[in-house]
């Protein structure tokens, strides 16, 4: 797995190569969650091979952003992988995070 | 790996091999069959029959991760779903059960279990499917097969009840359901093919006809002949439910 970073003004992209395995499943998440960035743009047209530890790696960063106030999207998700993800339930759960942290923010004034 | 650990993962093996189903149960008019194949010595995939009141209550549950980690939350999976079927007969109040109990747990251990619950009743000839984030059962009837629509969010990714989806549907004599985990279909050949659904689609239909362990045995064949020296990469499991002719 290679992970390539792109840095716009608001947004940082992470273009992610290869395959994303029980392996390194955590260096994927570390590399995601570190992104101090308010949206976090994650694309996945290079990736080839995403499994369980993957999805999971990706829910487990996501919950970071979302905690503090961070946003992570997803993009260019190979058909193939898009079907897994949606199987697990993984675009349910990243809409629900995003829901839950606009209502904290809502509930908090907007001042986060 | 030290001595110390190859024991510990020896012993491992040795509980979850010995907690999977030796023998099926007797259901008149049900013929079944499973099996479980680890990647690593130990792993987070499991089936289960189990029987209640002449109807048939199976599993099929995939762990994230791999080894002994995964093994750990599989067996505390097992046990609560086995105390919770005993008490609920309702998929979703199961499923409500479970996520509260076993998907606190998974999400402390930063994982989830997808898994697939099927209770059959071969006197009615129908069968309630609940789906967890796992992958979809296989029907085949006759010379045709179809991968039944129910699907739902992992245990461990969403707190709360679980956002799932049941299904009824009736079955006729000879049906054959198929529930197995991703291993399966995600299996590559030396190649980097993947065994893939439609594959297990065309095979377990000309195989429709034949017992269950037949049918379990001759697609994992199918499946090592597939990947013939690429190494398995994740654990496999397949678990068949048939309802008998002339039951």
């Amino acid at each position: 797995m290679e992970v390539s970073i792109r840095r716009d003004k608001d947004a940082v992209t992470l273009v992610v190569q290869g395959e994303v395995d029980f392996s390194n499943a955590s260096q994927l998440e570390r590399e995601i969650a570190c992104q101090v960035s308010p949206t976090v743009e994650l694309d996945l047209k290079l990736l080839e091979f995403l499994d369980s530890s993957g999805a999971g790696a990706i829910v487990r960063a996501a919950a970071r952003l979302f905690s503090r106030g961070q946003v992570l999207r997803l993009a260019s998700v190979p058909p193939e992988i898009k079907e897994s993800l949606d199987l697990i339930g993984v675009f349910t759960v990243l809409e629900t995070m995003e829901r839950k942290a606009r209502e904290r923010k809502e509930e908090s004034g907007g001042d986060q | 790996m030290s001595g110390g650990e190859e024991s510990i993962l020896t012993v491992a093996r040795e509980v979850h091999q010995a907690l999977l189903p030796k023998e099926v149960p007797t259901i008149q008019g049900l013929d079944l069959s499973g099996a479980t194949i680890p990647a690593y010595a130990v792993g987070g995939d499991y089936f289960d029959f189990l029987a209640a009141d002449g109807a048939l209550f199976a599993v099929v549950a995939d762990v994230m991760g791999k080894g002994l980690k995964a093994a750990l939350l599989m067996l505390g999976l097992r046990s609560t779903l086995r105390s919770v079927v005993r008490l609920k007969a309702d998929h979703r109040a199961i499923l409500e059960h479970l996520n509260a109990l076993v998907g606190e747990d998974l999400s402390r251990n930063g994982a989830f279990a997808t898994l697939c619950l099927g209770t059959i009743y071969p006197g009615k000839g129908q069968v309630v499917l609940t789906n967890a984030g796992h992958c979809p059962p296989l029907l085949v009837r006759g010379g045709t097969s179809a991968f039944l629509p129910c699907r739902g969010v992992a245990l461990g990714l969403l707190g709360g009840p679980p956002s799932v989806e049941t299904l009824s549907l009736d079955l006729t004599a000879g049906d054959t359901l198929l529930f197995y985990t991703d291993g399966l279909v995600e299996a590559r050949s030396p190649e980097g093919q993947k065994f893939g659904r439609a594959r297990l689609a065309e095979a377990a239909t000309a195989l429709g006809h034949l017992p269950a362990q037949t049918i379990k045995e001759r697609l994992l064949e199918l499946l090592e002949e597939f990947t013939a020296g690429g190494g398995q990469r994740d654990d496999v499991t397949l678990a068949v439910v048939k309802l008998q002719e002339g039951r």
